[in-house]
């Protein structure tokens, strides 16, 4: 059956609900830690290999670049981290009525914002 | 008639308990390395050489790692399914993907138990 209707499939003019949002952000945040991981099996080679290359990295993370990258690491890894356990809550059937489903979307940005926040404080 | 809900069979049911019990540990660990590092401001060189020279943090890190590799072909997998409708970019992907888990979990473990 091919339906020969017009679709109208401009995504740039939906307005998308933050659950759709929080969804697609678990996604790419995800695809992001994917890409670090030889980066983090590289820096704890680093970092166990000898006291003067361990001294190095830490000068190396000094850095504003640097110190920029792990912050996207970081807050890649707590939005995923805070999704996740949103995901946890639905699992055990909490927060996936309609408003229950926008609610925990809120509280995963407010959580998350504020814990990526910390971080980057932590970090600078 | 024995009720095979929890029969791992499915893919699909056994590849969102997998996605489940990997979130846990990988939390459970992020949690634990990022706290040791908070809780040791100017950390030495020696600390941190003398907490992965434990077999039980050398243990625990390769389960994480493969934790993670799991983890991450479950979801890699969703999002190729999703994105790439050409059958064959897809194989190709995955393929390609687990090649390149293959070699990071050798890697991780060399230098887990190489220092």
């Amino acid at each position: 059956m091919k339906d020969k209707r017009p679709v109208y499939l401009d995504v740039t003019k939906y307005k998308f609900p933050n659950t759709a949002i929080v969804s697609i952000l678990h996604r790419i945040s995800g695809v992001i830690l994917f890409l670090y991981i030889p980066f983090l099996i590289w820096a704890l080679d680093t970092s166990l290999s000898s006291g003067e290359h361990f001294q190095q990295l830490l000068y190396n993370f000094d850095w504003p670049v640097t110190k920029f990258f792990l912050w996207v690491l970081l807050a890649s890894l707590i939005f995923h981290l805070v999704a996740g356990v949103r995901h946890l809550f639905m699992d055990m059937g909490i927060g996936e009525t309609h408003r229950g489903g926008r609610l925990g979307a809120n509280l995963v940005f407010i959580i998350s914002l504020v814990l990526i926040l910390v971080a980057g404080i932590w970090l600078w | 008639m024995v009720d095979s809900i929890l029969s791992l069979s499915t893919r699909g049911l056994r590849d969102w308990l997998i996605q489940r019990v990997t979130a846990l540990i990988i939390g459970l660990y992020a949690i634990f390395i990022i706290g040791f590092i908070i809780l040791h401001p100017q950390m030495q060189f020696d600390e941190w050489q003398s907490l992965f020279s434990f077999n039980i943090t050398k243990i625990f890190s390769l389960l994480v790692l493969f934790s993670i590799i799991l983890h991450a072909w479950i979801g890699m997998w969703t999002v190729f399914t999703d994105y790439i409708t050409s059958w064959r970019w897809r194989l190709f992907l995955e393929i390609l993907v687990a090649i390149l888990f293959f070699g990071l979990l050798a890697w991780g473990a060399v230098v887990l138990w190489g220092f």
